[in-house]
């Protein structure tokens, strides 16, 4: 799965969880840049993401997600393994 | 009488899980994570005890972030502190992804609308600042500044080994009168208050409002 193609499903996703349209997201995107990407609907959209994808993170991958580009490249890794 | 100040150990976890378990009390008999949950203090113990084993840095719940206080070698107080977004990602974005991992995942989805209002109180802590959390005196040890040596000691050891930082914070209930008052003795002052409008808080929180204190350091 290509990163741009995870990139825009994580799109849907966040508009869904945060009802916060339109969201642009792109890699550098941190949780300050988002209106409502709080502690709580964190949670909501990594349940959200791991359901969508099908994948199951380890707790040592979500803490190191910084950015979206973090998440990309997290979701990438679980999907193609 | 003599005070040693030492970074904790795993021999130190039970401890911790007390001060932790206590500092969330805040004097009440209210422990916020067992009401949220609807879990038993037992049961929290050892979701805590799991989380410390795996020691995730920059939030309060990581056992290599406590310092013990140790009186005639009985541990005595103990104090979380770490430097926020140290390494880039919030604290409560940290303890939320580990919250995942150690809380069932439905009992933790149907704990939103109670998050929802621990949100509405809850403030950011500045990023680069030393946080201080879990403070916990023992019982018999009490009134003796144990705290304020811990503190001093968070402050030399952060000062040496992490970034430059110019002021500690400490985030508390407004209704925490005591602690609040030693705090402003301490040299620290409020900047920060939140109230929540919804008093279904206190069936989970042992007060409605939250404050941010901090005091300037001079690190230069």
């Amino acid at each position: 799965m290509e990163e741009a193609q995870i990139l825009s499903e994580l799109n849907e996703l966040f508009s869904v969880v945060l009802k916060n349209k339109p969201i642009e997201l792109s890699y550098a995107t941190t949780a300050a840049d988002i209106n409502g990407w709080d502690s709580l609907t964190h949670m909501i959209l990594i349940d959200k993401i791991e359901k969508h994808f099908a994948i199951k993170f380890k707790l040592m991958d979500v803490v190191k997600f910084n950015n979206v580009g973090d998440i990309v490249s997290g979701i990438k890794k679980k999907v193609s393994s | 009488m003599s005070t040693m100040i030492r970074p904790a150990t795993p021999a130190d976890k039970d401890f911790i899980i007390t001060a932790i378990v206590e500092a969330e009390k805040s004097g009440s008999d209210l422990i916020s994570y067992c009401a949220i949950f609807s879990i038993t203090e037992a049961g929290l113990r050892k979701i805590l005890g799991d989380i410390l084993d795996e020691d995730i840095k920059g939030q309060e719940l990581c056992l290599s972030n406590f310092l013990i206080a140790e009186v005639d070698g009985e541990k005595a107080a103990a104090i979380s502190t770490w430097i926020e977004k140290e390494n880039g990602m919030a604290s409560n974005m940290i303890k939320s992804n580990v919250l995942m991992f150690f809380i069932d995942r439905e009992i933790l989805l149907n704990a939103t609308p109670l998050f929802s209002l621990m949100n509405e109180i809850s403030i950011a802590r500045q990023e680069n600042a030393l946080q201080i959390e879990c403070v916990y005196s023992s019982e018999g040890f009490r009134g003796r500044g144990l705290t304020w040596q811990l503190i001093d000691e968070a402050v030399k050891l952060k000062t040496k080994s992490g970034p430059k930082f110019n002021k500690v914070q400490v985030i508390l209930l407004k209704n925490n009168e005591k602690a609040l008052n030693a705090y402003r003795k301490a040299g620290f002052t409020v900047v920060q208050e939140k109230q929540c409008a919804d008093k279904a808080i206190l069936q989970i929180l042992p007060g409605d409002t939250k404050i941010l204190m901090e005091r300037n350091i001079d690190n230069t």
